[in-house]
């Protein structure tokens, strides 16, 4: 049943992934032959642009659009445990937030891996875009996930992601910096030589905390939904 | 109650939301912060700026206006309805369609008129609020035709709305990015509204400009207007749909990013090849966030160097980066500190410097600052210097004084030729110095010269015309007469290659160029005699309008063949380098582009090769590029 389930779901949103593969890749190549800023500052700009956009189209069209269809309830239906439905929605969540960062990457690596970053910095670089996108796409998920149409969870996501970029300029005010590590924006700055290790790790343990009760929660919604009978 | 009336009560039911939402955008939110800014800051008067709402948000308001009025009634349960009413299909959409426009075009003036209004009693016309009202109007026009189009096709809110702000983002800026559309870009009309050469519009109680272009864009946008309401009107006859999924949708607007980008990246990106690229170590990221910054490079015969100095800092801490040229590239040799006495310095004036035949020796122009009992600078003088390059240790093996003005000196420009050297003083002075003994240079002759003497029309003249749009053809600078320099033993054409060096101007064969507003401007030479040359208007590269925005303050910097280079900034502040072909006079052409963000803040230098590649060093790096593509257009 899972094998089908991962059929479905890929079928569904495959067209999404090769979508914000095709975009992210072409932003990088078209932005790093023209040279116009440094390498970090236009992998940075696709990062963000990344953040800004992929969670949000990836995590308004898993649920919602089965749900105003009507085909959702009679998922639900199946004899399949629900948090395996889940599980393969946000797997697949995952895979469309992750594979246009890694083509992305892949192209900096490509036409400026040792240019003026090593590949190593700008595969760091990527991989806390990663975690910053990932985060966001799991509070979109969790707290859209019983909306009843596509348009409703995109405005869902974009309240989340505004209410995070304004509270993450309140958290890294002096007073609050130790709550920074809490947000998803957390891993996307630069750290200093001397934070190298201990930023990202701050907010990659504050997430292990944060990730696993984001996703407990969406379970918890899908649980209490009621399937169509068969 | 006759049917237009009731199709006009029926829409203005159904509108009037988007009339009240207007009103509290476009109107409620200035007065508003008109009434914060009259309270919080103690304004006089009521300021009220309703034009950046409009101009924000017009396009957008015109897109949900126009989806709002077509998508509700040509959906599937009501467009039966309406065609079993006995009312004709091009009536209906024509009503639909006026009573949108009619409203957007109320929403986009209104505010504006009223921003005016407020501002005349003190301002007499509000800045440049008529003319936004008179061309952003006819876009905000199109857009809503478009978006009233697209929502008679798709008939879904969201997706025809979707397809309907890709369409405006296309409206709105692809014109602007793309040269043969130029004449339909808004933020062009703006511009040139306000330039000298356009006239006033008749008959309008405020003054906008107007060239022959407006009348172009003015009929474009009617076009866009009319065809998209033809298309609508035949959608909804013949039951035309685009069945538009999130799939259509996504794509679109994707590719409506990609698009833009990818067309002003095309017209600011570098597109020289880089074949060598190679770093000046601990040239920046210095932890006392000191970098050292590049005045000059100099290429002799096979052999280079690249002339840097600590920024900011201690201005006499410079260092000479001697290099190779070889069949693999640039060899970089072991860099020479150079240690200028105490109060002298290589950044000031226009840097240059000099490598002897042999390359033994380096030839730099600094500054000597006398100081005053308090260690301030009181007056300065140029010096040369000369630095031995191989087995020397930096120091400064001789010294010129190249001035004795008693208020101070500065070098306007230098030039070398064979053993001679010549330098222009800003005092109006012009020397010879003899490089025979390359280790003690001499002066030979020092003599009263002013390049303002010896141009007829003088350069302030053609500055003032160059940064006038459009102005260097303008009859009454050309010809341009220059009186060649009297220098012993040298030809007609050397005298005038020297004349134009020192007058500070960059001269390729029989070219003369110049950096105007609007692009490059070539001068040919008509004629030359032993005491005077004459040069003729030839032609003129225009920049485009991503170029103008994107790269500024443009100044040529060397010139080698036919391949003139020029340096940039952008607006991110990092720097750039043209290539312009200038085989053709009358038609230079850009044919390379070399976008440099490791020189960020700090000049790139060039070094033209003959063979077409370049030596370009900027930032920390220094790069050879390749030759420029060949000349295409014919």
């Amino acid at each position: 049943m899972i094998s089908s389930l991962i059929w479905k779901e890929w079928h569904e949103q495959r067209w999404k992934l090769v979508f914000g593969c095709i975009l992210f890749m072409s932003f990088t190549a078209i932005g790093l032959r023209a040279r116009l800023v440094t390498d970090e500052t236009i992998s940075f700009a696709v990062i963000v642009m990344a953040a800004l956009v992929l969670p949000v189209i990836v995590s308004m069209g898993l649920v919602a659009p089965e749900r105003a269809d009507g085909s959702f309830q009679t998922l639900l239906a199946l004899p399949v445990e629900r948090w395996k439905i889940l599980a393969v929605k946000t797997a697949m969540g995952v895979a469309g937030c992750i594979a246009p960062l890694l083509a992305a990457a892949v192209v900096t690596c490509v036409i400026a891996g040792g240019r003026e970053l090593s590949v190593w910095q700008i595969l760091a670089m990527y991989a806390r875009g990663m975690g910053t996108v990932l985060a966001l796409f799991l509070w979109m998920l969790a707290l859209g996930i019983g909306l009843p149409t596509e348009a409703r969870a995109g405005l869902v996501g974009l309240g989340i992601l505004v209410i995070w970029l304004i509270g993450s300029m309140g958290m890294s005010m002096n007073q609050a910096g130790w709550l920074w590590p809490f947000s998803p924006l957390g891993f996307l700055p630069m750290p200093e030589a001397r934070e190298m290790v201990s930023r990202p790790l701050a907010a990659l343990s504050a997430h292990a905390l944060i990730v696993p009760g984001l996703w407990a929660l969406a379970a918890w919604r899908l649980a209490r939904e009621e399937g169509s009978p068969q | 109650m006759t049917a237009a009336r009731a199709l006009l009560w029926k829409e203005w039911r159904e509108l009037r939301w988007f009339l009240i939402v207007g009103i509290g955008v476009f109107l409620f939110l200035p007065f508003v912060g008109a009434i914060q800014g009259a309270i919080m800051y103690g304004h006089e008067r009521l300021e009220l700026m309703t034009s950046p709402w409009v101009i924000g948000l017009g396009g957008v308001l015109a897109v949900f206006i126009a989806v709002g009025a077509t998508c509700r009634d040509l959906s599937e349960r009501l467009i039966n309805f309406w065609q079993s009413r006995p009312i004709s299909i091009g009536r209906w959409t024509a009503t639909k369609y006026l009573c949108g426009l009619a409203l957007v075009l109320f929403l986009c003036t209104v505010p504006l008129v009223l921003e005016i209004a407020f501002d005349r009693p003190y301002h007499g016309v509000a800045g440049h609020t008529p003319t936004f009202l008179v061309w952003h109007t006819f876009a905000v026009a199109a857009i809503y035709s478009v978006a009233f189009l697209m929502g008679c096709l798709v008939r879904r809110v969201a997706q025809a709305a979707m397809l309907s702000l890709a369409a405006m983002l296309l409206i709105y800026f692809l014109p602007y990015v793309v040269p043969p559309l130029n004449w339909l870009s808004l933020p062009l009309m703006l511009e040139a509204s306000s330039s000298s050469g356009a006239a006033d519009i008749p008959l309008l109680p405020w003054r906008v400009g107007y060239t022959p272009q407006h009348i172009l864009y003015v009929l474009g946008m009617l076009a866009i207007c009319a065809l998209s309401a033809l298309g609508a009107w035949q959608a909804v006859r013949r039951g035309w749909r685009i069945e538009a999924d999130r799939k259509l949708m996504y794509w679109s607007i994707g590719l409506a990013a990609l698009l833009l980008v990818w067309s002003a990246a095309y017209q600011v990106g570098s597109n020289l090849p880089v074949e060598q690229e190679v770093v000046l170590p601990g040239l920046s990221g210095d932890p006392s966030g000191q970098h050292r910054e590049v005045l000059a490079i100099a290429i002799s015969g096979d052999r280079g160097a690249v002339l840097t100095c600590r920024w900011p800092g201690v201005t006499r801490d410079a260092e000479l980066w001697p290099f190779e040229m070889t069949s693999e590239g640039v060899g970089l040799r072991e860099r020479i500190p150079i240690e200028l006495p105490e109060n002298d310095t290589l950044r000031y004036g226009r840097p240059w410097f000099s490598i002897s035949d042999d390359g033994r020796y380096a030839y730099l122009i600094g500054q000597r600052h006398t100081m005053d009992e308090n260690g301030r600078p009181m007056v300065s003088h140029p010096f040369l210097y000369t630095v031995a390059m191989q087995g020397g240790d930096g120091s400064v093996a001789h010294q010129l004084p190249l001035s004795s003005e008693p208020r101070g000196d500065w070098v306007r420009a230098a030039h070398r030729m064979g053993d001679r050297m010549y330098v222009a003083t800003s005092g109006g002075n012009l020397l010879s110095i003899d490089l025979t003994d390359a280790a003690e240079p001499m002066l030979v002759w020092q003599r009263p010269w002013l390049r303002e003497g010896a141009w007829a029309p003088s350069p302030e003249a053609w500055q003032a015309v160059g940064f006038r749009p459009g102005a260097f053809a303008s009859p009454w600078v050309w010809p341009l007469r220059a009186r060649l320099l009297e220098l012993e033993g040298f030809t007609p054409r050397q005298r005038l290659e020297a004349t134009v060096v020192l007058s500070g101007l960059t001269y390729c064969g029989d070219i003369l160029a110049f950096m105007s507003r609007d692009g490059v401007a070539i001068a040919r030479l008509r004629s030359l005699t032993n005491t005077e040359a004459v040069f003729e208007f030839a032609g003129e590269y225009r920049r485009t309008a991503i170029q103008h925005m994107l790269e500024d303050s443009p100044v040529i910097i060397a010139a080698e063949g036919n391949h003139l280079y020029a340096r940039t900034q952008s607006g991110f502040g990092a720097h750039a380098v043209s290539v312009f072909d200038v085989a053709d006079p009358q038609r230079p052409l850009r044919v390379g582009h070399f976008a440099m963000p490791s020189a960020y803040w700090f000049e790139p230098r060039v070094a033209p090769l003959p063979d077409g590649r370049a030596v370009v060093v900027g930032g920390d790096r220094l790069f050879v590029t390749g030759r420029p593509r060949v000349r295409s257009r014919n």
